[in-house]
């Protein structure tokens, strides 16, 4: 049997606050993070409330309603590899505790974000809490 | 050197509790883990968090787990510990699907939970927090 679950060498959690305002069509880019950004990233997680109520710096976190209004697009170099993707996906709770996989991919992270597609569910100040699997090149 | 990637297969489990104590107990409090010296020089390949009824922190979602290797590098920074709680019964956590590793030499002793948003003191002194299951493999 293939193995479809990633093996974690390194892991690092990220924090995208939505800011003192929201609005629909809003993006808000990941902060700079020098083990992202020189790493080779393969799996990308998402969490919600229910998984991780208070982030490291202290704010809420969007519940799983609320991440159901939000997609990401993940950027290598200049080019949108991965574009507008819903971020339920990437909740493993959401998909029966699955990891979802990249291929190795050197994130620009600086240039990636998050899109509010609907402000339902949000609230300012929230924070969507990513987690990163990568490897150092 | 590299560890028997064979995740299905135990080769060595250890069970690690965090405990309480009275110097901690805060939001955003740190616990550390017990020194661990059987683990320098091996590989962890899967790492549960367990579930019963005497555990402090199992499902819930107000703890973290910060990872590091005795070069003092950071290898898991801040994963959710409700990520790791395994019970194959549940539709939660991980819902059975153990998550695995490849992490080597880790310092315990340096390494921690950080509980947060309790509403006040965790547990009473003494008390286990969180019990872990983890599993080492034998390098090739």
């Amino acid at each position: 049997m293939e193995l479809i679950q990633p093996v974690t060498q390194r892991y690092i959690s990220l924090e995208v606050n939505l800011g003192a305002t929201i609005a629909q069509g809003k993006t808000i880019a990941f902060n700079y993070t020098p083990d992202v950004q020189t790493g080779l990233i393969y799996c990308v997680r998402a969490y919600s409330q229910t998984d991780w109520a208070l982030s490291p710096l202290g704010n809420t976190v969007v519940t799983t309603a609320g991440l159901a209004n939000i997609v990401v697009t993940l950027v290598v170099g200049d080019d949108e590899e991965i574009q507008q993707y819903p971020l339920t996906d990437f909740r493993p709770a959401s998909n029966s505790g699955f990891l979802r996989l990249l291929n190795n991919k050197k994130l620009n992270l600086v240039k990636s974000y998050i899109t509010i597609l609907s402000t339902a569910a949000l609230a300012a100040n929230q924070s969507v809490m990513f987690g990163f699997d990568y490897k150092n090149q | 050197m590299r560890p028997v990637l064979n995740y299905r297969e135990y080769a060595r489990i250890e069970t690690v509790n965090v405990v309480t104590d009275r110097n901690n107990l805060t939001d955003f409090g740190k616990y550390y883990f017990p020194q661990l010296p059987q683990f320098y020089g091996k590989w962890i390949t899967t790492i549960a968090v367990n579930n019963t009824g005497l555990i402090v922190l199992d499902n819930q979602p107000q703890a973290y787990i910060v990872l590091k290797n005795r070069r003092g590098e950071v290898l898991i920074n801040k994963m959710p510990i409700r990520e790791l709680w395994n019970d194959p019964t549940q539709t939660t956590g991980n819902f059975g699907r153990l998550r695995m590793f490849e992490l080597y030499d880790v310092d315990f002793q340096n390494s921690y939970i950080q509980a947060y948003d309790m509403g006040g003191p965790i547990g009473a002194p003494g008390q286990v927090l969180t019990q872990f299951t983890i599993n080492t493999s034998t390098p090739k």
